[in-house]
């Protein structure tokens, strides 16, 4: 459970989470003109681009949002029936 | 991060595979004593059996050497093969015949069964596809004689039956489905008895739980004790919506078609879901090798090794020169060399040399990874579907024509 809450709330930090922001639908592709999220920010404060996939990765986060050609699959999905008002999963019964 | 406890009860369930397959005595079999060649005896996690009937049927024809073997859970290889504990006497094998013997068979066929002596014997080879520490053990026992060797990476994947209309599985989803049953909230995957596991010793299960969350003896579902069972069950669910299973990649790959699609996976933190491959259609294993992929675990061959280190049973040692892709592994009677690397990656498995990420448990965070004698450009050539030289790549026959690089295995990498 440990790595559970680590994770999503190393996720949360980085306003990923499922319930917070989706990344664009263009993330994904080089060929559709990726931001660099490595950058993001770097513009100043009130100018940050959005993130969408790294080009250059280190981290975890960054190596699993890394840009790729390959398929992605997005969908909309409700958290909320299974969150907890701060926002994490509940814990399991 | 801290790791939970093991399971009592994990233990139990991995042992009764073994007797299991005792009581299960196949009538009229040989004794697996007198099968030609030098026998080797080994437990194995039923997520490699493609691998075992692929080079299983190679070693019969070409190395003098059979695989007898029982499928069973990798959490209850490794407890065996750290007390050095015996097969049970006169439990049932299985085996690859040779092409001499059963010219027709192929590996999509069961293998034979043989029957192992009255006495038990001992397991020279345990095959658990899973990082040890998830079973709660460590290194082996001190002056055990035992080494473990990370062999090829297996990835696991989340199913659901062809008519079903899901595209892709969130980690979030997965640890409600799973973690809750009956009393998840999210739809589809709200009723445990269309939601398709395997018992806590295995390390499909084992490995998912690490990355999900959700703990090995907390899964809500119905125990398969085969993965073909998770396949079935599946495949032929009245009711494909809220039907999902969980199955070693090497497995779904070998039975698509029949009735199940793969889900992509979205770990936490993650943008988008990604399927093992890059589209749901290919064999590519890309994403699991550049990190999209999150759901995978590390092969582990654990066997007894003498005072170098080497294993003691030359046939084992062969038989791990081959998966790992040792250059001009020679078999230890003689005999025409087999191509045990090609053999890895046409069943779906990842040699070690094509990754370009790693990581030190399962479930753990993933970190870049540079194999120190690449074979990426190979792996591309080989895998289902490859035609020629893949894209980026070099053919060679030498160093001298890779400016610089290496030719390892027909091609230029860059070391």
């Amino acid at each position: 459970m440990s790595r559970l809450w680590t994770t999503v709330l190393l996720a949360g930090a980085l306003g990923c989470t499922p319930s917070a922001a989706q990344p664009s639908s263009t993330a994904d592709s080089g060929g559709s003109g990726p931001i660099d999220a490595g950058d993001a920010g770097k513009d100043g404060p009130g100018t940050p681009p959005a993130p969408t996939c790294f080009t250059n990765p280190h981290t975890y986060l960054e190596i699993i949002n890394a840009c790729t050609d390959a398929q992605a699959i997005d969908k909309t999905d409700d958290l909320s029936p299974m969150t907890l008002p701060d926002g994490a999963l509940r814990p399991l019964p | 991060m801290k790791r939970p406890p093991p399971s009592p009860l994990l233990f139990a369930i991995a042992s009764a595979g073994v007797l299991v397959a005792s009581e299960a005595r196949a009538q009229n079999s040989p004794a697996c004593s007198s099968l030609p060649g030098t026998v080797v005896y080994l437990e194995s996690g039923d997520t490699q059996e493609n691998l075992l009937k692929v080079v299983g049927r190679q070693l019969r024809d070409t190395a003098n050497i059979t695989l007898a073997f029982v499928l069973t859970g990798s959490c209850g290889i490794t407890s065996d093969m750290y007390s050095h504990a015996m097969l049970v006497g006169g439990a049932t094998l299985d085996y690859i015949p040779s092409t001499a013997e059963s010219p027709t068979w192929d590996p999509t066929q069961p293998e034979s069964n043989c029957i192992a002596d009255p006495n038990g014997d001992p397991v020279q080879l345990g095959i658990a596809a899973l990082f040890v520490e998830s079973c709660g053990l460590g290194d082996p026992p001190a002056g055990s004689n035992l080494a473990l060797v990370r062999g090829p990476e297996q990835a696991y994947t989340f199913i659901v039956p062809t008519a079903s209309d899901q595209q892709a599985i969130w980690a979030e989803e997965a640890y409600c489905a799973f973690g809750f049953g009956n009393e998840n909230l999210l739809m589809p995957w709200d009723q445990q008895s269309l939601m398709f596991i395997r018992p806590p010793s295995k390390s499909t299960l084992v490995a998912l739980a690490d990355n999900i969350g959700v703990p090995p003896n907390r899964w809500r579902g119905v125990p398969e004790n085969a993965s073909t069972d998770v396949v079935s069950a599946v495949a032929f669910s009245p009711n494909p919506e809220p039907t999902i299973g969980i199955l070693g990649a090497e497995v779904y790959d070998a039975d698509r078609g029949m009735g199940i699609k793969t889900l992509a996976y979205r770990a936490y933190g993650q943008y988008h879901a990604y399927y093992p491959d890059s589209t749901a259609t290919s064999f590519d294993k890309k994403n699991v090798r550049d990190g999209h992929y999150t759901l995978w675990s590390p092969t582990v061959y654990i066997t007894p090794v003498d005072a170098t280190g080497a294993p003691v049973n030359p046939a084992v040692a062969y038989l791990e020169d081959l998966v790992l892709g040792v250059p001009n592994a020679t078999p230890p009677e003689g005999g025409a060399p087999i191509d045990g690397l090609t053999d890895v990656v046409q069943v779906g498995l990842i040699p070690d040399c094509a990754m370009q990420v790693t990581r030190t448990g399962d479930g753990a965070p993933l970190s870049l990874y540079s194999p120190p004698e690449p074979c990426g450009c190979f792996f591309e050539s080989k895998v289902p579907g490859a035609a020629g030289t893949p894209t980026g790549c070099t053919t060679c026959s030498s160093d001298a024509t890779c400016n610089g690089g290496k030719c390892r295995h027909g091609f230029c990498e860059d070391r």
